[in-house]
């Protein structure tokens, strides 16, 4: 895998890989995200922890382009979120809740098919190499209707690695996985800090979040707090819990 | 538009996996003919007049099982987002899924025109061409608007009911335009062999009215519309 | 919340349309002269086509309303495009109810599938696809966006259906049964339609109006009230009209039903022979048969009088109807307001 990543920062950004300010975003009458103001520097490994129905994956949406906030701004990689989608895509790897494969093709022509729309050139190498990283190599003609959860999910991540993105945009990526697993995707995340700017949800303090550089906690669809990274597990769940705490108390 | 390839041909292969759409919309294709000798009990005379109407019901009863189930599979397990993350034109997403569900709705009528004219005995012959003519003017409209209708209708509660309900009044205008060709080539068929040996000299030949151009100006101007609108039916 | 200055420009308006109407109603039953040819249920041309005339604005709305959401993305203009859905679907209600009755009285036929109102019977579906649509999805900018894009696709479809529907009726002549459109419009006639055009477009504005503040009022509650909203107004609205129009069809094919039957004609008995006698039973029989004739009209003129009033009742019912809902479900929602806030 080169160093490099192929999608370069537009020429001219800021060090922010990912600003997000003012942003709200209602359903109806239900306001999921209350005001957010968030920035994520080039190379700098962020973890979103809440609870569920927090307004993580919301807000997930929106940096990534799926969802338009119905006030603020987004801007990734130093592009407009909401006008300049299309551009800003090539730079994102998304992984989310959902597997997003098609169950009656085989991995490698599910990950064929992606890589392709991608217009990588030489997109057949890519495709083997995500392939052997994720250990699913000797599982490239099963249909993936047969995967289990776990699988399906390592093949996401290797759809992630495939075009190279310079951010990655992962929502939950633990879920369903078992442990060898989950230290296969601690080893990859821990290989693109630096590289790549990482933003990564989770409702578990245990899982990824001792390699983070920052833990911003999200309540309710406003952060209420920010942790320091690195620090050791049980000091950062102590620290959680106390802000669980508080906001229960709200 | 390489994109659009690539959408058309991962449709084309997943349906050639499991060929479940295509044997639904062709049996059921079938069926409507089988329904409709039971209900009408038609004879020539009958087909003449009325064939061609029985011919569409058919061909759209099917192309709308068909149409469906195209956004259902994307929508199964997130593949959409997937779609929509990869840096894609929305445009291109629309004419892969037009053109696929213009392929599997042609591939059905492949079955049910030779069904028709075989076991209502329409002496065809030198009308062929119009038939297949308007047979695929036709289907490309109404799969184009069905593709977008399809995208709409699969974000609501009643997903596969409220397709047809929307699909069918805005294609009026186009199925008035393929029957009445349709209708014009059919009577030509029965025509024809009378013409020929001087028993009908004095009947004229029935034409069409200019409604096949009409057809095509429509599929030019829904084209347009849906491949402009369909972005908003997908993204936020 | 309606300011006092906001209600009062209301009612003006609803009292302007309302006299304007009365003269409306006086110029088509009573300064029109009564048709040639089918007596006076010909008046109900006078109301027959402005609905079908308003439907077709209605669509014009729906079609600007719905562009103007996907540029804008404010709900104002999703607000103003089902109103104008709703709206639609009641004046082509008038159209689609009227026609029959006429039909029925004057050619002896319900329908007759003629391309006018085959025409508007398509709007119809068009319509009532739409709010369909609405009814099935549940968040509201989701439903805004969709349901523009269905109105736009349906909007622009309008103009094609009637085309095509008018090109079929050339290919598929029948025997002239409906009026040909127009044909034979005295001055007088060309005034009362051209006023009844106004006023109903006026009425339709008004209506118009009004259904879009009572849709504000709706959003106001829903952010109030910080849940999912149960209930969805459109299909509401349309459950109370369409008990309306079953009624007010049901009651017209009774009515239909009881035509007195006509006897047919005796044969003379023999005349004397004489040299004028021919011509004297010639001119009896043509007396009669004049007499007759005129019996003939009278009593259907007066099933058609009595027809073409169930008709205008018919349509004030629909449209009053339409405004006593809209205007209780403002007072409920206004009460609900007052409660939440």
């Amino acid at each position: 895998m080169s160093d490099v990543p192929l999608s370069e920062p537009a020429p001219g950004a800021a060090a922010l890989a990912i600003a997000v300010s003012g942003v709200r975003r209602y359903f109806g009458a239900y306001e999921v995200l209350a005001g957010i103001d968030l920035e994520v520097r080039n190379g700098e490994f962020v973890t979103l922890l809440g609870r569920n129905g927090a307004g993580k994956t919301t807000l997930l949406n929106i940096i990534g382009g799926l969802l338009k906030p119905n006030e603020g701004e987004v801007f990734v990689a130093g592009l407009d979120a909401k006008s300049q989608g299309a551009k800003i895509r090539p730079r994102l790897g998304w992984l989310s809740h959902q597997p997003g494969f098609y169950g009656d093709l085989t991995a490698h022509e599910n990950l064929a098919f992606f890589a392709r729309l991608y217009d990588l050139k030489d997109w057949r190498a890519a495709v083997e190499r995500g392939l052997e990283q994720v250990g699913l190599a000797d599982r490239r003609s099963d249909r993936v209707r047969t995967f289990s959860r776990g699988m399906l999910q390592r093949l996401a991540i290797a759809r992630i690695l495939v075009h190279e993105p310079s951010i990655l945009l992962l929502d939950e990526p633990h879920t369903g996985l078992d442990l060898p697993a989950i230290e296969l995707l601690n080893t990859l995340l821990e290989q693109f800090r630096g590289d790549r700017t990482i933003l990564m949800t989770t409702h578990d303090l245990g899982l990824g979040s001792s390699l983070a550089d920052r833990v911003i906690v999200l309540a309710e669809g406003r952060i209420v707090q920010e942790l320091d990274g690195g620090q050791e597990l049980s000091a950062l769940r102590e620290q959680y819990l106390a802000i669980l705490s508080q906001e229960v108390a709200r | 538009m390489k994109s659009t390839w690539m959408i058309l041909w991962k449709d084309l292969r997943l349906e050639w996996r499991t060929k479940e759409a295509l044997s639904a919309m062709m049996v059921f294709g079938f069926l409507v003919i089988v329904l409709f000798n039971f209900s009408f009990n038609p004879g020539a005379e009958e087909i003449r007049s009325s064939g061609a109407g029985l011919l569409w019901i058919a061909f759209t009863f099917a192309g709308t099982l068909g149409m469906n189930r195209s956004f259902a599979a994307e929508r199964e397990n997130g593949c959409l987002q997937s779609l929509l993350m990869a840096p894609i034109d929305r445009s291109s997403l629309f004419l892969g899924k037009w053109a696929a569900n213009f392929l599997f709705m042609t591939a059905a009528e492949c079955f049910v025109l030779p069904a028709f004219l075989f076991m209502f005995n329409v002496p065809i012959r030198d009308q062929l061409g119009t038939l297949i003519g308007v047979s695929l003017l036709g289907t490309l409209g109404f799969t184009c608007l069905g593709t977008l209708l399809a995208g709409v209708s699969m974000n609501t509660r009643m997903r596969e009911v409220l397709l047809p309900v929307l699909l069918f009044p805005i294609s009026i205008p186009l199925l008035l335009w393929a029957v009445e060709t349709t209708s014009a080539a059919i009577q030509n068929a029965y025509l024809d062999p009378l013409m020929m040996h001087g028993q009908a000299a004095d009947v004229a030949r029935a034409t069409d009215g200019g409604a096949l151009k009409f057809l095509v100006a429509f599929d030019m101007i829904f084209g347009a519309v849906c491949t402009i609108v369909f972005p908003f039916v997908v993204e936020d | 919340m309606k300011t006092p200055l906001q209600k009062n420009i209301y009612w003006t308006l609803l009292a302007i349309v309302g006299l304007t109407m009365l003269v409306n109603i006086y110029l088509a039953l009573g300064w029109v002269r009564p048709d040639a040819e089918q007596g006076d249920i010909g008046r109900i041309f006078f109301f027959h086509v402005p609905g079908a005339w308003v439907g077709l604005v209605s669509f014009l709305v729906v079609f600007v309303a719905s562009v103007g959401y996907l540029i804008r993305r404010t709900q104002g203009w999703d607000r103003v495009a089902v109103s104008a859905a709703e709206l639609g679907v009641v004046f082509i209600a008038i159209t689609l109810i009227t026609g029959p009755i006429w039909a029925k009285v004057a050619w002896n036929v319900w329908w007759d599938w003629d391309a006018r109102l085959t025409s508007t019977l398509v709007l119809f579906l068009l319509f009532c696809g739409y709010l369909m649509l609405r009814r099935y999805i549940a968040e509201p900018s989701s439903r805004a966006k969709l349901s523009a894009v269905v109105g736009i696709v349906s909007a622009v479809d309008v103009p094609i259906v009637y085309f095509s529907i008018r090109w079929w009726r050339t290919q598929h002549p029948q025997p002239v049964i409906g009026g040909a459109e127009g044909s034979g419009l005295g001055e007088r006639e060309l005034i009362a339609f051209l006023y009844s055009l106004g006023v109903f477009t006026l009425l339709y504005f008004v209506l118009l109006i009004q259904r879009v503040s009572m849709a504000r009022l709706e959003d106001s509650v829903e952010l109030l009230r910080r849940e999912r909203r149960g209930s969805h107004t459109a299909a509401k609205a349309l459950s109370w009209l369409l008990p309306l129009l079953l009624l007010g069809g049901l009651g017209e094919a009774a009515e239909a039903a009881m035509v007195p039957a006509q006897t047919a004609p005796d044969q003379g008995g023999q005349g004397q022979p004489d040299p004028l006698a021919k011509e004297r039973e010639q001119l009896e029989i043509e007396t009669e048969n004049l007499i007759r004739k005129r019996q003939e009209l009278a009593g259907k003129n007066e099933r058609a009088i009595r027809h073409m009033m169930i008709a205008y009742a018919t349509v004030w019912v629909l449209i009053i109807g339409y405004q006593i809902t809209i205007s209780r479900r403002q007072a409920k929602l206004q009460r609900e307001i007052d409660q939440l806030s």
